[in-house]
């Protein structure tokens, strides 16, 4: 078998694979944000919280996540953590490997707040770069890693299949 | 007029300081905008500033105008070729290199991260790592080493034998001109003598160049996975420095090890976040690992632990009027209720940001003045004022504290 993965030079701890973690507010920051955006709620959603000043092997990790686990059929979120229109029209010109454009059932988020609120109610208070798949119906989080620490994308693809 | 807000004065010893602030002068951005807080800040000279402003560039600015005045980046390397001419035929036979520029420059574009900068009186020494695709099924050292990794072991044991192609970061030095002209690019390969011991160079975090002598701060890869023993933190056989010779970096020569620079307690977290400042005074090269300042060549402590409380930590520090000391300090708290990340990491609150001046004759504190502790300024001491870059919701600011002897 031929398996590609991205290893940092400087070697990361491996966090336990699988989370599951309900949230405790009646609705979730991220239940609010999800209801308003255009995505299918029905299945687990895929959602990235992206920090542009994370290490540069998080960022490869998170297009090799992306491209490896995307089939169309979840719904995808992308919250990147910005906060001036200036650096957003900056970052939207330099960032050419993904495509971040909002089309069906892909929503892009580009918002500090948002992103701190989603890492928040995950318990992640350092602004770091996640992926985490997300049940709406249930407003529970089944799954999240930082994107650094993933070292392939199985555990991400069963998480989407979860039925709660 | 946005200034800096200094609270009371702290007195410790008999001399007393004067801490004054200045106006801000707004950083320009219409060449480079800020899509990251800069970071590497140095003042070249009492009108100019460099610093990284993004991963694929350094800047210079007027610090008087915030006029972004000349910019470096490797846009225009083609790396690929370098790679070929360096790493490929270093290591012929056993490694294979394949460069890709999309893998090189992550999610942010661009083929390479320029992460630090070292300026001289006509030059500049740029730091360039690049990410690449390597293939080591040829090297057998390395793939005994690979196959000992925890992650490869784990998904090994998961999914089988499979063949392994890694990415890793491949390292330069570039040497340009005052006008970032490139002069010579220099590959940091890792010498044996380190990489038998498992050290790496820590060049993300500082570099500095004397006479023609690179030094670079090291780190042991069993500080890193937190499997070091304890007592491996005072061993005489750790070593923190790498000296080696610019036209001749076969020879790294290790240098400060653990009995003559503190690293007792650091956490794996303290390895990684903790400071690594060089400062050339008139005598010599001082080197600080967060906690102490020694004498790189000498080993000599010129600065020891124990003047520092026990959270306390040292952010960086200059070389002032008549050999004092001046740091930027902070505290470490343990918070109240850690989450899985920062108990795994060992990762506590920071507060209590001071300038703290300190008098190496004495071995006493003279003066400190509380900053405000924002994630969104960084101080830099430079020899007789603090340089400042803050952040505020629109735009970026320089600012300068001055401090002087009543």
């Amino acid at each position: 078998m031929k398996s590609k993965f991205f290893l940092c030079c400087i070697p990361v701890f491996i966090l336990s694979s699988c989370k599951e973690k309900v949230l405790n507010e009646t609705h979730s920051s991220l239940y609010r944000l999800v209801d308003s955006l255009p995505i299918d709620k029905s299945k687990n959603i895929l959602i990235y919280t992206i920090n542009p000043n994370d290490c540069i092997s998080c960022m490869n990790g998170f297009r090799s996540m992306s491209d490896g686990v995307s089939n169309g059929e979840n719904g995808e979120l992308f919250i990147i953590s910005v906060a001036r229109e200036i650096e957003k029209q900056e970052l939207s010109k330099k960032i050419n490997g993904i495509d971040l454009k909002e089309h069906n059932n892909k929503s892009v988020v580009w918002n500090q707040e948002a992103f701190n609120a989603i890492n928040k109610a995950l318990n992640v208070t350092l602004p770091i770069s996640l992926v985490a798949v997300y049940n709406f119906e249930k407003d529970t989080v089944l799954y999240y890693k930082q994107i650094r620490e993933v070292a392939d994308d199985h555990e991400i693809k069963k998480a989407l299949e979860i039925r709660l | 007029m946005i200034t800096l807000f200094l609270g009371s004065c702290g007195r410790e010893e008999s001399v007393s300081y004067s801490f004054t602030r200045t106006d801000s002068t707004k950083i320009d951005e219409s060449k480079v905008v800020l899509t990251r807080f800069p970071s590497g800040l140095k003042e070249i000279n009492d009108s100019i500033a460099g610093m990284v402003t993004n991963q694929h560039q350094i800047g210079l600015y007027n610090l008087n105008s915030g006029q972004n005045i000349l910019n470096f980046n490797t846009k225009n390397i083609n790396f690929d070729s370098l790679i070929k001419e360096t790493y490929q035929k270093r290591y012929s036979g056993k490694r294979i290199y394949t460069y890709d520029s999309l893998t090189a420059g992550g999610l942010s574009g661009g083929n390479s991260q320029v992460l630090g900068f070292f300026p001289t009186e006509d030059m500049f020494y740029i730091y360039v790592n690049t990410l690449t695709d390597v293939n080591y099924s040829a090297d057998a050292d390395q793939m005994k080493k690979l196959e000992n990794d925890p992650q490869i072991k784990e998904l090994i044991a998961a999914n089988g034998n499979f063949e392994m192609i890694v990415q890793d970061y491949l390292e330069f030095i570039f040497v340009t001109d005052q006008q970032f002209h490139i002069i010579k690019v220099l590959p940091m390969y890792l010498q044996e003598n380190l990489t038998s011991k498992n050290y790496s160079w820590f060049f993300q975090k500082n570099f500095v160049i004397e006479n023609n002598t690179l030094y670079v701060p090291l780190i042991n890869d069993s500080f890193i996975t937190g499997t070091a023993k304890t007592e491996e933190n005072k061993s005489p056989e750790k070593y923190s420095v790498a000296k080696l010779k610019l036209n001749n970096s076969e020879a790294a020569e290790p240098k400060l090890n653990y009995s003559q620079i503190d690293f007792s307690g650091f956490s794996t977290n303290d390895f990684i976040s903790s400071c690594c400042v060089f400062r050339k005074s008139a005598e010599e090269l001082l080197f600080c690992n967060g906690k102490e300042v020694v004498s790189v060549e000498k080993g000599g402590k010129r600065f020891q632990r124990k003047s520092l409380a026990e959270n306390e930590w040292i952010q960086d520090f200059n070389i002032g009027k008549d050999k004092r000391l001046v740091f930027i300090t902070y505290c470490k708290y343990k918070k109240k209720q850690p989450n899985e990340i920062e108990i795994q990491y060992n990762i506590d609150s920071i507060a209590d940001i001071n300038i703290k001046v300190y008098d190496i004759n004495t071995g006493l504190w003279l003066s400190k003045k509380q900053l405000t502790g924002k994630e969104n300024i960084l101080y830099q001491p430079e020899k007789e004022h603090i340089l400042c870059i803050e952040k505020g919701k629109e735009n970026y600011y320089f600012k300068r504290i001055y401090y002087y002897e009543k």
